[in-house]
């Protein structure tokens, strides 16, 4: 009866050891995650600036259309035909859902155009 | 008999309720039987057992209402997908495929990486189409290129979590692309891999991140370690060796280069890349291993072991198969913790029966059937041959087993040369009041060197493992893969053993160098040292050509085949079971023993050898218009068998100016055409070899799948019309051939070859050296009987005016250049004055193939036109006076 609560113990301080383990890791966790979610915010750019004489893409026609740069008159008619069957367009990103606006052209025009 | 089965369901009850349990999901899969029938017998057959409870053929009753059970609940899953499901509101054409919309889900996990971009998966709750908003369910996959700084900063930007609440603007999709017989479906791929549709965005900039989850979770957090530890290895180790470690450890396989995943292939090794049982298995035991330093408590070891486990299997994206592993290793930990006799037999059906009860039609996923049948081999077989071997090489007298065992001298030789030590018996003679000498005669002796010993029996131990394994696995790799891996054997253990040295190597070097750079220096150095020893043998491997043979399916009712040689094999398995070398009874296993191996034999070489599966001489000629997208592939098959393909599709690779300085650009490992389809559908076929095969010209999407083609199946001659050195596609082809040895020919005009009755003449090009462009293509007309087809590459207006002048009258004719509006002119329509168009493209041609003027002016010409794009195959069968046409898609 004397030896059994000493072995107790043994088993006991192996929990710990593992428990402790298990602390370590989840703090380690913690700290990654949190290290993450600080930087998002520096990390954030500022919104685009619109231009003053920005063209709005839901009431524009196409001849106002081709005028930005990157559009002729064949992406002109696919834009105003893609808000007659989709409806209009809710911010200017949407714009790229047309086919033929490239992601690098895009954002050569992104002040030039805004939605209303 | 009754007696011998009793007690077997007895011992492994969730066993056999599994196999009963996916028998009905068979049934119902091929025979469709109809709900009612199925409760009817499910009911009446657990009736039947309650009443006659003890008797055997109660327990023939409940495996009949599993069975039963099996069928009710497939169909449940069948009919129960819900409405608001993306996947009935596609299929159903209420959107239409490729529509632009608007999609509101919460992302499942972060980001997976990749080498050009990151895929999303989004389990939606919203769609918004033309102004319409709709609740929906149902995950999505969306890919979104990082291919430049601006779009990586605007990812960022988003600052994606784990459960973010998105917004997507995408054009979602889900149909069919290559759309050939015995190609795989890439709806049903999709539906194994539990996504409704895909989408890939142009840019960042159409997602919106609504809803701010910034509080901390732990499921969070084990997918941010995960990333940081890709982000690692890719900083830190060469991109080879990285690329095995991200996905061999961490289930990311977008970094694996083309060339390493295919030796992988080749080896029969690929599925080490995959996680898996084994990595489950192995992680599993290593955890088990340091738990038990700590504590002896089964219930901790079993806590500690399982919560790591999962949150591994949470981390690396909790993908089917990893989910299938663990579930399976958790059921054997628990059944150790409630002390029962863990008999893996019996959690291995329990974990079949959990896992069929959840998705019924997992079962019919090779997946599914590669994991259950590889540690069935292991469990059922490979363990308790290996347990009745060391018996046998350890034995000495005792009460229990007093007389030898009763097997051959050979075989008891070999077992004593492995398991055999002298000290045991010493040992033992000290203990007992009798002593002896034991007359045991290992081939070799070895004496204090049980070390050597004791590695040379786990390398036979593995080798016997791997050769089972591989032995059950035959007709499903043939069926899925039709590939044959011979030095799987021997490289499953190589690949093993150094890309488990390899993980530690690279553990421990990223460990140390959170500390100081320098130390981990040596241990990445030893990382890549070991990524090379581990691809140099397959290497060698693949380089002798003896990795693997590539071997063509029996098609349609021969599918049985693959079913039939389980019969044998488990024969094999309950008798090997059930063998006990110290049972002195004389039977006739022996005789029974001889004639399962000759069936397996008898089988697996029908397989191997595929005798029946060469085209047969019908009298007809056949042609298949394969669809293969953008691009062309045609097969010819002639009046006495002969085969002719007529280039390979293929997919335009674009090559940045920049990268061409460098020598090893990064090939990702996606699908080709030529492997993917056109080798596809020649295996379905049957087809283990080509005559001839036809690269018209050296562009892509005609001659870059021809060297798959070349690669993959045993090729006559390959015919070109221009030697293009210098091309990319072309140099492949070459390689190619000349490492099979295959004669490459220039044609030209005027030439006649006579084919079976078939009389195949070269219009185009003519004779001489130049470039091999469009109007280069080689133009075949081959006449049969009274009738004619025509095959012209992407010849353009100059070609045709020269090919016009003899008069051309075909009445098939493969629509020059896709349909382009560079090809088709007038004079050229006239001449060939035919009744059927076919033009080779895609769905969706990049280029805006076929034009639509093009199209009218066949039309007005009085051919009907036909697309393979929406029509998939195309075949005209004829006996050279009738022509009929049919198309894979109706």
């Amino acid at each position: 009866m004397a030896k059994a609560p000493i072995r107790i113990s043994v088993a006991d301080l192996k929990l710990t050891v593992v428990f402790v383990i298990f602390i370590c890791a989840g703090t380690f966790l913690v700290s990654c995650s949190r290290a993450r979610t600080a930087n998002d915010p520096e990390s954030k750019k500022p919104p685009v600036e619109t231009a003053e004489n920005a063209v709005d893409i839901n009431s524009a026609t196409a001849g106002e259309l081709e005028k930005i740069p990157h559009i002729g008159r064949k992406l002109a008619e696919r834009i105003i035909a893609h808000r007659e069957t989709h409806g209009p367009f809710m911010r200017p990103e949407q714009l790229l859902l047309v086919q033929g606006i490239s992601e690098k052209s895009f954002r050569e025009i992104r002040h030039l155009i805004k939605t209303e | 008999m009754a007696e011998d089965t009793k007690p077997t369901f007895v011992r492994y009850p969730l066993l056999w309720l599994a196999i009963s349990f996916s028998c009905g999901i068979v049934i119902e899969k091929y025979f469709d039987d109809g709900f009612p029938v199925w409760a009817i017998v499910c009911l009446a057959g657990a009736a039947f057992a309650i009443l006659t409870m003890p008797r055997t053929s109660s327990a023939a009753a409940v495996l009949l209402s599993f069975c039963a059970l099996g069928g009710v609940c497939y169909q449940f899953e069948i009919a129960g997908v819900a409405g608001d499901r993306l996947k009935t509101i596609y299929d159903s054409q209420s959107i239409k495929s490729g529509e632009p919309v608007e999609v509101e889900g919460i992302l499942v996990g972060l980001p997976e990486l990749s080498y050009d971009g990151v895929f999303l998966r989004l389990s939606a709750n919203r769609l918004r189409y033309r102004s319409q908003t709709s609740d929906v369910s149902g995950d999505v996959r969306i890919f979104v290129p990082t291919s430049d700084a601006d779009s990586l900063g605007d990812l960022e930007a988003l600052g994606l979590q784990n459960n973010s609440r998105l917004l997507v603007e995408c054009a979602l999709q889900r149909e069919e692309n290559f759309q050939n017989p015995g190609v795989r479906s890439r709806i049903q791929s999709l539906d194994e891999q539990g996504l409704d549709a895909v989408a890939t965005l142009k840019s960042p900039l159409l997602i919106q991140n609504i809803g701010e989850s910034e509080t901390f979770s732990l499921t969070g957090a084990i997918f941010a370690q995960r990333q940081r530890l890709i982000e690692e290895f890719r900083g830190r180790f060469d991109g080879k060796t990285a690329g095995v470690l991200i996905a061999s450890l961490l289930g990311d396989k977008y970094f694996l280069d083309k060339q390493t995943a295919d030796l992988f292939r080749e080896g029969g090794t690929f599925h080490i890349l995959v996680i898996s049982g084994l990595h489950i298995t192995f992680i599993g035991g290593i955890v088990l291993l340091i738990a038990g330093a700590f504590t002896r408590n089964r219930v901790w070891q079993f806590l500690a072991a399982t919560a790591f486990l999962w949150s591994y299997t949470l981390a690396v994206g909790a993908e089917v198969p990893v989910v299938r592993a663990s579930t399976v290793f958790t059921i054997l930990l628990f059944s150790r913790v409630i002390h029962r006799q863990g008999s893996l037999l019996n959690s291995l059906g329990a974990c079949a029966l959990l896992l069929l009860a959840i998705r019924p039609s997992s079962l019919l996923t090779p997946s599914f059937q590669l994991t259950f049948v590889s540690v069935g081999a292991i469990v059922g077989i490979a363990f308790p041959l290996i347990t009745n071997l060391r018996r046998i090489g350890t034995w000495m007298p005792s009460s229990a087993e007093p007389l030898p065992p009763l097997v051959s001298m050979f075989l008891r030789r070999f077992c004593e040369t492995l398991y055999w030590r002298d000290v045991m018996w010493e040992f033992e003679g000290k203990r007992q009041i009798y002593s002896g000498h034991l007359f045991k005669l290992p081939f070799s002796r070895f004496r204090g060197e049980a070390a050597l010993q004791k590695a040379g029996a786990y390398l036979c131990e593995g080798l016997l493992v791997s050769l089972i394994v591989q032995i059950c696995l035959l007709p499903l790799v043939v069926f899925y893969f039709h590939r044959v891996s011979i030095a799987a054997v021997v490289l499953n253990l190589w690949v093993g053993i150094v890309l488990a040295a390899e993980t530690f190597a690279a553990f421990a070097a990223v460990a140390v160098a959170q500390i100081s750079e320098t130390l981990a220096l040596p241990l990445v150095r030893l990382a890549e040292a070991a990524n090379s020893l581990l691809l140099a043998f397959p290497r060698f491997a693949v380089d002798g050509g003896w990795a693997s043979a590539r071997i063509p399916v029996y098609p349609a009712a021969g599918h049985a085949l693959y079913v039939l040689y389980f019969v044998p094999v488990a024969i094999a398995a309950v008798m090997i079971f059930r063998w006990d070398p110290f049972a002195h009874k004389r039977n006739s296993m022996r005789r029974l023993m001889v004639a399962t191996a000759a069936g397996v034999c008898l089988v697996g070489s029908i397989i191997f050898f595929h005798p029946f599966s060469s085209p047969r001489a019908d009298g007809k000629l056949r042609i298949d218009f394969l669809d293969v997208g953008q691009g062309d592939s045609a097969l010819v098959t002639f009046p006495n068998g002969e085969t002719m393909l007529v280039d390979g599709g293929g997919r335009p690779v674009f090559r940045n100016s920049d990268d061409e300085s460098d020598a090893e650009s990064f090939e990702p490992d996606v699908p080709r055409i030529g492997e993917a389809v056109v080798s596809e559908f020649l295996w379905q076929k049957g087809y283990s070899g080509i005559d001839r095969i036809v690269a018209t010209h050296a562009d892509s999407d005609h001659i870059q799948g021809l060297s798959d083609v070349a690669a993959n199946f045993a090729v006559g001659q390959v015919m070109v019309g221009r030697t293009a050195v210098g091309d990319v596609d072309y140099d492949a082809l070459a390689a190619v051939s000349r490492r099979k040895n295959i004669p490459l020919v220039t044609v030209s005009t005027g030439e006649v070859l006579e084919i079976g009755g078939a009389r195949v003449e070269i219009l185009n090009p003519a004779a001489g050296q130049g470039n091999s462009d469009n109007d280069n293509s080689v133009v075949l007309r081959i006449a049969f009987g009274e009738l004619a087809f025509l095959f012209t590459g992407d010849i353009e207006r100059a070609a045709e005016s020269l090919i016009v002048q003899n008069g051309l009258n075909a009445d098939v004719v493969k629509v020059p250049h896709h349909g382009s509006r560079t090809s088709s002119s007038e004079e050229f329509i006239e001449s060939a004055n035919a009744s059927f168009a076919v033009i080779s493209v895609g769905k969706k041609s990049r280029f805006g193939h076929p034009h639509p003027e093009v199209v009218e002016r066949w039309r007005d010409h009085g051919a009907e036109v036909w697309t393979t794009g929406t029509k998939g195959t195309i075949t005209f069968v004829t006996d050279g006076k009738e022509l009929t046409v049919e198309s894979f898609v109706r």
